[in-house]
C-alpha cells in the first residue's frame, strides 16, 4: 500500500486531475470547431459560440492549474535538470501557440467575428495560411494537438532524458 | 509491453474525456436556452462526437483490462472497484440521458431513443411542452457524479490503496 501523505503525490494527483478536466473542458471547443463545419444558420452557430464561451474559462482556468502543479513538481521531484520536463513544456507552448493561431483564424472565417488583415499588413501571410486549410482546420488542428499531447504523455510516462 | 499497454490506456482517457467535453457543457448550455433551433444545434453537437466517444471509450476499456492481467492487478480490490465505478457511472448517464435529453429530442422533433429503439423524428411539440421537458433536466448532479467518479477512479489508479 502506498500512502498519500506525501505532498508530492498530492500534487501529481493534482497535476493529473486537472489535466483531466482541461481536456474535458477543451474538447467542448474541439467538438464546437468540427460542428461550425456543418452549420450555416445564425442562430444555431450563436448557439455553438455559446459553447465555447462557456467552457472558456474552464480551460483556461484548468490548464493554469496544470502547469502551475507541473513546474512545482518539475522542483519537488529535480526533473528541472532533466531535458524531458523542459521539452514538455515546450511543446505545450508551441502547440498552444498553433491552436490560438490557427484555430482564431478559422473562428473568425466561420463565424464572421474578426476582421482579416489585408495584403501588407502584419499577421497578413500567417492568416492566408489559416484561410488556405479552410474546412479542414478542425481536423488539423485534432490531429496536432493529439500528436503533442501523445508526446507530452510519453515523455511525462518513460522520461527518456 | 506492459508500459505501452498503460501509455494506451491513459491516451484513451484523454481521448474520451476531449470527446465527452462537448456533451457535458451542452448539458448547462442548453437549460439557458429559450429557441427550439437553438435547442437542436446543442443536441446536435453532443451526437456528432459520439464515435470518438465509443472508440476512446473502447480503447481505454480493453487496454485497462489487458494492463491488469499483465500487471497480475486482478487479485487487488482498487481495480475491481475502479471498474465497478466506471460501469456504474456509464450506466447511471447512460439512463439519464434517455431519461430527459432523449424526452428532449422527441418534443423538438428530433431522432430519440425510446425503450430500446431508435426513432425517427416526429412532429415537434409547442413550445409549453417543450419547456417543460427542458425544466426536468438536471446536468449538475450528472457532472459531478461523472468528474467525482473519474477522480476516485483516478485517486485508485495512482495509489492503489487496497
Amino acid at each position: 500500500m502506498r500512502p498519500l501523505t506525501q505532498m508530492y503525490d498530492v500534487i501529481l494527483f493534482l497535476h493529473v486531475a486537472s489535466a483531466l478536466g482541461y481536456f474535458l473542458a477543451h474538447g467542448a471547443f474541439a467538438s464546437v470547431t468540427f460542428a461550425l463545419n456543418r452549420e450555416s444558420q445564425p442562430e444555431r452557430l450563436e448557439a455553438l459560440e455559446g459553447i465555447m464561451d462557456s467552457s472558456g474559462p474552464w480551460s483556461l482556468g484548468s490548464v493554469l492549474v496544470t502547469i502551475v502543479s507541473g513546474l512545482v513538481l518539475m522542483v519537488m521531484g529535480n526533473w528541472w535538470r532533466d531535458a524531458w520536463a523542459w521539452l514538455s513544456l515546450l511543446i505545450l507552448i508551441a502547440i498552444g501557440v498553433v491552436m490560438v493561431i490557427f484555430g482564431g483564424i478559422f473562428l473568425g472565417w466561420r463565424l464572421g467575428t474578426e476582421e482579416m488583415p489585408a495584403e501588407g499588413e502584419r499577421w497578413y501571410r500567417t492568416v492566408q495560411w489559416g484561410l488556405r486549410l479552410g474546412s479542414r482546420t478542425p481536423l488539423f488542428l485534432t490531429v496536432t494537438g493529439l500528436i503533442a499531447l501523445g508526446l507530452i504523455l510519453w515523455l511525462m510516462m518513460f522520461k527518456p532524458f | 509491453m506492459y508500459s505501452w499497454l498503460v501509455f494506451l490506456h491513459v491516451l484513451g482517457v484523454m481521448g474520451f474525456m476531449l470527446a465527452h467535453g462537448g456533451t457535458t457543457v451542452m448539458t448547462f448550455q442548453i437549460q439557458k436556452e429559450r429557441d427550439p433551433d437553438r435547442m437542436r444545434a446543442l443536441l446536435d453537437l453532443s451526437g456528432y462526437s459520439w464515435p470518438a466517444f465509443a472508440l476512446s471509450f473502447l480503447l481505454l476499456l480493453v487496454s485497462g483490462i489487458i494492463a491488469g492481467f499483465m500487471g497480475r492487478w486482478w487479485s487487488q480490490g482498487w481495480i475491481w472497484t475502479s471498474l465497478a465505478i466506471l460501469l456504474g457511472m456509464s450506466i447511471y448517464m447512460g439512463w439519464s440521458s434517455r431519461a430527459h435529453y432523449h424526452k428532449l429530442r422527441k418534443a423538438l422533433g428530433m431522432r430519440y431513443f425510446e425503450g430500446s429503439k431508435d426513432h425517427p423524428p416526429i412532429k415537434a411539440a409547442g413550445e409549453e411542452e417543450i419547456l417543460a421537458v427542458q425544466a426536468t433536466l438536471r446536468p449538475l448532479p450528472m457532472a459531478v457524479l461523472g468528474f467525482g467518479g473519474t477522480l476516485v477512479i483516478l485517486w485508485l489508479m495512482m495509489f492503489k490503496p487496497f
